[in-house]
C-alpha cells in the first residue's frame, strides 16, 4: 500500500502551520507574507499576513532590495539568526527554502541557546527568590519572638498595675458615696476626678491585657450555637441604659431569620458592645443608633450605624490600629483607650470573619462585621499576631473608640 | 517517622517529571506525620537531588530537567521553615556560603537550616558569592563560625586561596567545609589547616551540633579539632 503523496503533503503543511511549535512563513516572490504558522503569529504578536517581510525585521530592511536578502539567505546553508520582536524567544534561526519564481518558505528553528540561557536565568531568579523567602521567614520568626516578649511584658505590667488602681477606684467611690457631708465642693470634685481617672485606667489595663492575650494566640474561643435575634435584643437592652444617659435611642432595625450562629457569644457581645458604645458616644443627643443583622449567602453581617460626624477618608485606614489617633474630636466627657476596635477586629478575625467601616448614607458611620454561618474551627494561624497585624489598615478595616 | 521506599519513589518520579504540586503534597504529608526535618532533608531532598544529578551526569535527563527539579526542591524547603525558625536560639551565629561561580546552593542552604534547627542563627548568603561580599557579611554578622559549601570538584583548587585569605583576615574564625565536591574530588590538602574542619554529611553536622563540639570549637577560637 502506498500513501497518497498529496494528502501527506497537505497534512504535513497543515500541521506545520497550525499545530507544531515551528516558525514558518510563506512568502510570495515579492517578499510579502502569504501565510504564517500559529507559532510565528504568537512570536510577532500581530498578524504579519499581507505585509512585506521587510517591515518585520531590521535585518531585512538594511537591504535596498529586500529580495537580495532573501536570495543571500537562500544561499546560507546554516541559515541566519533574525530578531522577531520583544516576545520570547527574541530571535529565531531561519533558513530559506527557495520556491523559484513563486516565492519562498522561511523555516525557523528553536533558538536553543537563548532558551537555555533563559532557563538558567529563571533558575537563578528562583534561587534568589527562595533565598529571600528564607530570609523573610527568619525575620518573621524573630519579629514574632519580639512581639511575644512585648506582650508578656505588657501583660505582666497591666496585671500588676490593676490591683493598686482597682483599690484607688474602689476607695474613691466609697468616699464619694459615704463621705459627701465631710467634703467641701473642691474636695468632692477632686475625688470625682480621681475616680474617673482610675476608672479609665482600669479600662485601659483591661484592654491591654485582652490585646496582649489575643496577640499571644490566647483568644480561646468557646464556640456554641447562638440564636441571633434573642442575642441582639439582649445586647440592645443592656446598652440602652448607657445610651439613655446621652439621650440616644438604640433601634434594632432588621434581624433576618437565621439558623443558630456558631460563635463565642461573650466575645461577639464584646465586639457589639464596643461598636454600639462608640456609636452612642459619637451620636448627637436625640439621635438614633441602628443595629441590624442580615443574612448573606454563607454569612451573617452585623451593622451598627450612627448619625455622628463620620470618619474622614484619610483616617479610615488606621481605624483598627491600636492607639491610632484620628482627627475626629471626642465628644465632651467621653474617653477612649484607643484599643477597642483593635480588639474587636482580632475577635472577628479569630472567628474567621471580617470587619470594616462604611460611611453611612446621609451622614454618619456604619461599622460592619461578618461571621461565617457554617461552624468553623479557627486554624491556629488565624490568631497569629503577625498575620493579625497584617489584616490592619485599608478601606475595609475600622479603631475602637474612634 | 521514616520515608517509606515506595513513597520516596513516587515523590522522585513526580520530581523528575516536574510535577511540583505532587511533590508539595508528599512533603506536606510527611510534615503532617511529624517527620523529622533531618530525615526529610537527608532521605528526601538530598537523596533525590543526588539521584537527579547522577541522571544528568550520565545523560539520562537534560539539564532542563535538573534545573526544574532543583527549583522545585528550593521551593519545597519553605514548607519546612515554620518548624525550623521556631526553635529557641542559643546565641551562636553561623554564616554559610558558596564560593564564587558555585551555582549549586541547595546543600549550603540545608546546612544553614540545620544550624537554625539547633538554635543557631544560620545566615545563608546564596550561590556564587564573591570573596569580597563574603568578607563584608562576616564583618557585619560577626559569626561564631563560617561554613563553605563546595559542590563542584573543579572549584576545590580555588579553596586554598580563599582559606588563606580568610585565615589572614579572621585568624580566630573557625571554617567548616562540606559539600559533594569533597566526596568526588581531592580536598585533603585543605583539611590539615588549623581552624578548618571538614564535615562529611548533614548527619555529622547534626551530631556535632547536638554533642556541642561545634560550640567548643567556637569557644576555643578556632583551634583545630
Amino acid at each position: 500500500m502506498t500513501l497518497d503523496d498529496s494528502l501527506v503533503r497537505e497534512k504535513l503543511l497543515q500541521f506545520l502551520l497550525n499545530e507544531g511549535a515551528l516558525y514558518v512563513l510563506l512568502l510570495d516572490n515579492q517578499g510579502t507574507v502569504l501565510d504564517a504558522s500559529r507559532y510565528a503569529l504568537e512570536l510577532y504578536g500581530e498578524d504579519p499576513r499581507g505585509r512585506p517581510f521587510s517591515e518585520m525585521t531590521p535585518d531585512f530592511s538594511r537591504h535596498d532590495d529586500p529580495r537580495d536578502f532573501l536570495k543571500d539567505l537562500a544561499r546560507a546553508p546554516q541559515g541566519l539568526t533574525i530578531s522577531c520582536g520583544e516576545n520570547l524567544p527574541q530571535t529565531v534561526q531561519v533558513r530559506l527554502l527557495d520556491l523559484g519564481d513563486q516565492g519562498w518558505i522561511l523555516l525557523g528553528e528553536f533558538p536553543v541557546e537563548e532558551l537555555v540561557n533563559l532557563q538558567e536565568s529563571l533558575t537563578s531568579l528562583n534561587a534568589e527568590a527562595a533565598n529571600l523567602n528564607r530570609e523573610l521567614y527568619k525575620k518573621n520568626a524573630e519579629l514574632k519572638k519580639l512581639n511575644d516578649l512585648k506582650n508578656q511584658f505588657v501583660g505582666m505590667a497591666a496585671h500588676d498595675l490593676r490591683n493598686p488602681i482597682s483599690a484607688i477606684f474602689s476607695l474613691s467611690s466609697f468616699l464619694l458615696d459615704n463621705s459627701v457631708d465631710a467634703l467641701n465642693q473642691d474636695q468632692y470634685e477632686l475625688l470625682d476626678m480621681i475616680k474617673a481617672s482610675s476608672n479609665f485606667m482600669l479600662r485601659l489595663l483591661d484592654d491591654l491585657l485582652t490585646l496582649a492575650r489575643i496577640e499571644m494566640g490566647k483568644l480561646n474561643l468557646d464556640i456554641e450555637p447562638v440564636e441571633v435575634p434573642q442575642f441582639l435584643r439582649k445586647i440592645v437592652r443592656v446598652n440602652q441604659i448607657l445610651a439613655d444617659q446621652r439621650e440616644v435611642a438604640l433601634r434594632l432595625v432588621a434581624c433576618d431569620e437565621l439558623p443558630p450562629l456558631a460563635c463565642d457569644p461573650l466575645k461577639i457581645e464584646q465586639v457589639l458592645n464596643n461598636l454600639i458604645s462608640n456609636a452612642v458616644k459619637f451620636s448627637p443627643r436625640g439621635e438614633t443608633v441602628d443595629i441590624a443583622a442580615l443574612r448573606g449567602a454563607d454569612q451573617v453581617v452585623f451593622t451598627v450605624s450612627d448619625r455622628g460626624p463620620g470618619v474622614p477618608e484619610k483616617d479610615r485606614s488606621k481605624l483598627f490600629k491600636a492607639f491610632s489617633k484620628i482627627s475626629v474630636q471626642l465628644p465632651e466627657n467621653a474617653t477612649s483607650t484607643g484599643l477597642g476596635l483593635s480588639i474587636a477586629q482580632k475577635i472577628v478575625l479569630g472567628h474567621l470573619g471580617t470587619i470594616w467601616y462604611e460611611p453611612r448614607h446621609g451622614g454618619g458611620s456604619s461599622f460592619c462585621f461578618s461571621l461565617p454561618l457554617t461552624p468553623v474551627i479557627p486554624p491556629k494561624d488565624s490568631l497569629d499576631p503577625i498575620l493579625l497585624q497584617g489584616e490592619q489598615g485599608g478601606e475595609s478595616s475600622p479603631s475602637d473608640d474612634r | 517517622m521514616t520515608v517509606r521506599e515506595e513513597d520516596y519513589q513516587s515523590y522522585f518520579e513526580a520530581l523528575r517529571a516536574g510535577r511540583k504540586g505532587e511533590c508539595y503534597g508528599w512533603v506536606q504529608t510527611w510534615l503532617a506525620g511529624d517527620m523529622a526535618v533531618r530525615e526529610l532533608y537527608l532521605a528526601v531532598f538530598q537523596r533525590s537531588l543526588y539521584e537527579i544529578g547522577y541522571l544528568w551526569e550520565t545523560n539520562r535527563i537534560s539539564v532542563a530537567v535538573e534545573h526544574i527539579a532543583t527549583a522545585i526542591t528550593e521551593n519545597l524547603l519553605s514548607l519546612v521553615y515554620p518548624r525550623i525558625f521556631g526553635a529557641d536560639h542559643c546565641g551562636c551565629k553561623a554564616v554559610i556560603s558558596c564560593l564564587a561561580r558555585e551555582y549549586h546552593q541547595l546543600g549550603g542552604k540545608m546546612v544553614a537550616d540545620i544550624f537554625e534547627l539547633h538554635g543557631w542563627d544560620g545566615y545563608f548568603l546564596g550561590a556564587n558569592t564573591p570573596l569580597s561580599q563574603l568578607c563584608s557579611i562576616v564583618e557585619e554578622k560577626d559569626p561564631d563560625l563560617l561554613a563553605l559549601s563546595v559542590s563542584v570538584a573543579a572549584h576545590l583548587k580555588e579553596l586554598d586561596g580563599v582559606l588563606a585569605h580568610l585565615r589572614e583576615r579572621y585568624p580566630s574564625l573557625p571554617v567548616l567545609l562540606g559539600g559533594r565536591a569533597f566526596q568526588v574530588g581531592e580536598g585533603s590538602s585543605v583539611f590539615n589547616q588549623p581552624g578548618v574542619l571538614y564535615v562529611d554529611s548533614l548527619t555529622t553536622l547534626e551530631d556535632m551540633l547536638e554533642g556541642g563540639s561545634l560550640s567548643e570549637l567556637c569557644q576555643s577560637g578556632g583551634g583545630r579539632i
